[in-house]
């Protein structure tokens, strides 16, 4: 692969990173050991080290369609035990919060980017989640209408899923907060 | 009435590039007091200085400015030169127009109205100048060397073979540091011991070297020339003049098994009465008093007095106090290893295999718990597997230091090596991030251990090592293919960083040196004077300064016994005269200067009377100690101390040029 | 001190076990909470996926009705909550800009010294390791029991300041003060992938398995968490896990709250226990043998 590096737009992209993230994309010295404790690793297409590079050689569109922002987890195992206390995790965030503002839905993981929009979704009407709303609209959104189906009668039977879901009294204000920070 | 020169340097273009040097020298023939004002190429250069010469002799100047490069660089030069004429050296005043004008500005015309007021207040000031003398300190020819590993050593031999006497304080029961801990060498792989040995005997031996062992510096006091040492010398409890080092005591010491072995890193065990290694200098046993059961029950316990053929043990021993008078000092106390059980990750101190490679060194030595046979801690078997971790604690500011630990990378090499040559067929992974390999042969050496002795490199840090089915798990990473990696090992070896050895900070304040926020003494100057500390006298030697290796640390070594044979071939000690100087008619013995004074330079005068009876109190300078850095004048509240060559009234004068 | 307790969702529905087991363990112990009035969903994962602002904005909603109903420390049961609502308490600390922004939005001041406990932090910070022991009368002895912390409790350790992140003891002292014995093994905080549950099932099934089988293969009768999310994916998929790879794991997944209510005495149907996927009978058998004979 051959990358012909634009100035503009490599300090663009790259202190646009910088300045969501409170952290210095310089810091990274490449060690590897984000990569090499993170549990999701064997699925994504770049290990974190590489999207740390990658994103401050302004490769933008490599990153924002990647797999791996979709596939991190956030478990923070990287940014706990990173030597330079990068935030690791934090650029997966923003990475992933780019994407979403320029509408780029991921190719391969839309089913992820869409669990978290159906999640905010359902917490902007309710002020709470209402859980099997919430797997009902997924489902009907990324048409696995069958996955994880089998699970259902027992967890009903169990009485882990309320037909029922609560709303809070001041959704107002949950309007407003959605209002001003989206 | 004054009769000054004034001599414009252009260093090519270095200053004449920036600076209108002809304005400048037009400017000072102006000056009321100037007789002669010339411009050159590069003053400091043969017909430069001598063009100085001539016209000092020919207009018999009563003073000199050089409005040139900074002082640091050829103040000495010109003032050799102006005392080859007749005149006080303190009458050649530098006016600095390179790194304080053409170096740093641009603009020509301000750059030269500048350098033209630099070089007007130093004409001020020379008229001002009285002629001052350097102080000679008189000079104790003996050297104290603090601390017996291979650089303290290599020092201590050196002064002593230069004909000079050293006093060598070491710590530890055996002096030979760190260097004795360690098996086979990079690059050449030659036998520590081997070497050491040698050296450690030449030392005990030497009949201008008087060693204390298991001896700790207990205070300092003094200056260059005349530095008075107390040393407690804790005791053995053994008569050391008549204890043979046969052996008997520590066989049978009934306490055998119980302690852990400080100089096999706890993995192995030592007796109460014990010496740390067979190859111990002197060969002499200490009784560790912590543990003894003779202490421990009441006096019952004497069977290594019973066993001890020359009946030299004396359980009623007591430390001793040694004053000692030294004209200079070398401190090369070493360093120490991180805690690695700080990488709660990597289970150092959990799991029994996971090991330091200091401890892997012990492993591997012949003189080692294991007779140089690689035994894992946890079984006894020998590993087929080893996984090397390198950083650990190194090039870490979250967890560690942020600094290269310098001598990982080639010991990581060499432990790779031994253990191909050591067991067969057997297979090291090492987990690195850059490879330094700077010295002579360290890269070959390095690629050797890969392209001969088949260790497996993997460019990434370790996240993680877990314990599973007896072996260990190491979770890694390899960024150069992109690839998480797991090994399964059967041992580990994390390439541990080096500290400062613990209680070097307290030292350096007992000897009023510099040191970093890590603990590392600080040179003088970190290029050009690399062996002398911040205090005249006391020079610097190995590891104490910083990571290095082993040649680094010889040569380290060697170059503070130079330093200090060198001072020593004089037979006193000059110091510049621009120190202060404290009015005793006016001082009213506040003692705010003693204070401030950071060289503890200031001490109390008693001034008396014929009678012997004491009239008053003043403050008095040392001048082997003081630096004339200036802080007590400006702490002084009755106006009574002034550094010589910086006078009030030359300060004065020097801002009043400036006033238009 | 006035204690605020704030559910979250996932108590309030697939991990009801977890609140009624809490609330009984408290009542046992006399000691009472509030839940916060009108609460709100903490953002969970999915804001701080996609709107750092919002992942803020919606806890700060939270600890702002808490501070102006006069609380000044809040129970968060859940792991993803009290993460969350720790987080959003660090950014409003340090970050005075999306503070101001925040309050402004939710026109209500917040003064940023809530503190804020997760489970295992309440029980031994606020309600105290002698007090537990107290309360201790039936005695797990002989039980053995992996404590699994997940990610959720201790990282990132800057922002959560609980116990050791890469060797957590806390949860483990929890078992051994109700007389069981706690099983070391090495997974104790490996991640079980709880934040892609619904969306990547088959990553989620092989981080969790390969936790269950430590687990197992360190000879626990059963786990515990102190996690929603954790429980779900550990109890919920277990069967699933073992179907994919064809080995059985069996390991009933309990709560903190419900072990230590059955070393209280409790009865198992009261804690809620049998609304579990795995079924914990032959754990219990096990205890009431346990306890019988002693």
């Amino acid at each position: 692969m051959k990358t012909v590096i634009n100035e503009q737009n490599r300090r663009n992209f790259a202190s646009k990173v910088e300045s969501m993230l409170h952290d210095k994309l310089a810091k990274c010295y490449q060690c590897g050991k984000c990569s090499a404790g993170c549990p999701v690793n064997f699925e994504m297409d770049y290990t974190p080290n590489q999207i740390i590079k990658m994103t401050e050689l302004g490769m933008e569109d490599r990153v924002l369609n990647s797999k791996t922002i979709w596939l991190c987890v956030s478990c923070n195992t990287c940014s706990t035990r990173c030597p330079k206390g990068f935030e690791v995790t934090g650029i997966m965030d923003v990475l992933r919060e780019i994407a979403e503002k320029k509408g780029i839905a991921s190719k391969t993981e839309r089913e992820v980017q869409m669990f978290h929009e159906v999640f905010l979704d359902n917490v902007r009407s309710n002020g709470r989640i209402f859980e099997l709303e919430l797997v009902g609209k997924y489902k009907l959104k990324t048409r696995h209408l069958f996955r994880d189906m089998f699970l259902a009668p027992k967890m009903l039977e169990k009485g882990k899923l309320k037909m029922y879901g609560e709303k809070i009294s001041n959704l107002n204000q949950i309007a407003k907060i959605f209002k001003d920070f989206e | 009435m004054a009769r000054i020169g004034v001599f414009v340097c252009w260093c090519g273009s270095n200053i004449a590039g920036t600076v209108d040097v002809e304005k400048v020298r037009e400017e000072a023939a102006k000056i009321p007091g100037v007789v002669s004002a010339v411009d050159y190429k590069y003053m400091c250069s043969d017909p430069g200085q001598n063009s100085l010469r001539n016209v000092i002799k020919e207009k018999n100047l009563t003073g000199v400015v050089l409005a040139a490069c900074s002082p640091h660089m050829h103040e000495n030069t010109f003032r050799k030169a102006a005392v080859k004429e007749g005149l006080n050296p303190y009458f050649v005043e530098i006016a600095n127009i390179r790194e304080q004008v053409s170096w740093v500005h641009e603009d020509k015309e301000r750059a030269t109205a500048k350098a033209v007021d630099l070089m007007k207040m130093m004409v001020e000031k020379v008229k001002r100048d009285r002629p001052i003398e350097d102080v000679r300190v008189p000079l104790n020819k003996k050297a104290l060397v603090i601390g017996g590993g291979i650089a303290g050593i290599q020092a201590a031999l050196d002064i002593a073979n230069g004909g000079v006497e050293v006093i060598l304080v070491e710590k530890e029961p055996s002096i030979g540091g760190r260097m004795i801990q360690l098996d086979e060498t990079f690059p050449t792989l030659d036998c520590s011991s081997c070497i050491m040995t040698p050296k450690m005997v030449e030392a005990n031996q030497h009949p201008n070297i008087k060693l204390y062992t298991y001896s700790e510096i207990e205070d300092v006091s003094g200056y260059i020339g005349n530095f008075k040492i107390k040393i407690r010398k804790k005791t053995k409890s053994v008569v050391e003049k008549d204890c043979t080092g046969c052996g008997e005591c520590w066989n049978a010491c009934p306490m055998h098994k119980n302690v852990k072995s400080e100089f096999n890193l706890n993995l192995s065990e030592r007796t109460a009465i014990y010496v740390p290694f067979p190859q111990a200098v002197p060969l002499i046993p200490v009784l560790d008093r912590s543990v003894c059961l003779h202490y421990k029950k009441g006096g019952k316990c004497q069977k290594c007095l019973d066993a001890c053929g020359p009946k030299c043990i004396d359980f009623s021993l007591q430390d001793e106090i040694i004053e000692e008078t030294v004209g200079a000092i070398v401190a090369s106390t070493g360093y120490d290893l991180m805690d690695t059980s700080m990488y709660g990750e990597y289970g150092y101190g959990k799991f029994k295999d996971v090991v330091s490679g200091l401890q892997f060194e012990r492993l591997l030595s012949a003189s080692g718990p294991t007779e140089g046979v690689i035994k894992r801690p946890s079984d006894g078997k020998t590993p087929q597997t080893i996984v090397f971790v390198q950083c650990v604690g190194s090039r870490d500011p979250e967890k560690g230091v942020p600094y290269c630990s310098k001598v990982c990378c080639m010991y990581t090499a060499k432990h790779a090596k031994l253990f191909a040559h050591k067991v067969h067929g057997s297979q090291s992974y090492v987990f690195y991030i850059d490879i330094r390999s700077t010295s002579k042969g360290y890269e070959e050496f390095v690629r050797g251990a890969m392209e001969q002795d088949g260790a497996v490199y993997l460019r990434g840090r370790v996240s993680k090592i877990y314990e599973d089915d007896g072996k260990l798990i190491v979770k890694g990473a390899d960024t150069l293919s992109g690839n998480q990696v797991e090994i399964a090992a059967d041992m580990v070896v994390l390439a541990t960083g080096v500290l400062p050895k613990k209680g070097s900070d307290k030292l350096a304040q007992m000897l009023g040196i510099s040191y970093d926020k890590y603990g590392f003494l600080t040179e003088s100057h970190p290029k050009l004077r690399p062996a002398e500390s911040s205090t005249a006298g006391i020079f610097l030697a190995g590891m104490a300064q910083g990571p290095r290796d082993i040649p680094e640390s010889v040569v380290s070594g060697s170059a503070a016994a130079s330093k200090i044979l060198g001072l020593f071939s004089k037979s006193e000690y000059e110091v510049e005269g621009t120190i202060a100087n404290v009015n005793e008619a006016t001082c009213v013995a506040c003692f705010y200067c003693q204070r401030v004074c950071a060289y503890s330079a200031i001490s109390r005068k008693e001034i008396k009377d014929r009678s012997g009876k004491l009239i008053k109190v003043v403050a008095n300078v040392n001048p082997g100690l003081c630096t004339g850095c200036g802080a007590c004048v400006n702490a002084c509240f009755s106006k009574s101390i002034d550094v010589k060559g910086f006078m009030d009234d030359q300060i004065y004068a020097e801002i009043k040029s400036l006033a238009v | 001190m006035k204690l605020a307790y704030y559910p979250g969702c996932s108590l309030k529905g697939t991990s009801f076990e977890y609140e009624v087991s809490l609330l009984k363990i408290l009542e046992a112990m006399n000691i009472e909470v509030k839940e916060i009035p009108d609460w709100n969903c903490c953002g969970a994962s999915a804001a701080h996926s996609i709107n750092h602002n919002l992942s803020v904005a919606l806890p700060a909603r939270n600890l702002a009705i808490a501070e102006k109903d006069g609380f000044e420390s809040v129970l968060a049961p859940c792991a993803a909550c009290s993460n969350r609502l720790k987080n959003a308490a660090y950014e409003l600390k340090n970050d005075d800009i999306l503070k101001e922004k925040i309050t402004d939005s939710l026109e209500m001041p917040y003064n940023s010294e809530m503190s804020i406990n997760n489970m295992l932090e309440f029980l031994i910070g606020v309600v105290g390791k002698d007090k537990i022991k107290s309360m201790v009368t039936k005695p797990l002895a002989g039980l053995k029991v992996a404590s699994y912390y997940g990610c959720l409790l201790v990282r990132p350790p800057k922002v959560m300041q609980f116990d050791d992140p890469e060797n957590p003891v806390t949860m483990d002292e929890l078992v051994a003060l109700t007389g069981a014995e706690p099983v070391n093994y090495s997974f104790k905080t490996e991640c079980c992938g709880a934040i892609n549950s619904l969306s990547k099932p088959d990553v989620v099934m092989a981080l969790t398995g390969n936790i269950l089988y430590d687990i197992k293969k360190h000879g626990a009768d059963l786990v515990v968490v102190a996690c929603p999310l954790c429980h779900s994916n550990l109890d919920v998929r277990q069967k699933e896990i073992e179907r994919k790879y064809d080995e059985k794991i069996g390991l009933p997944v309990l709560f903190i709250t419900e072990l230590l209510g059955l070393s209280f005495g409790i009865d198992p149907k009261n804690l809620a226990i049998d609304g579990h996927m795995v079924a914990a009978d032959r754990v219990l058998k096990k205890i009431e043998g346990l306890t019988n004979q002693q």
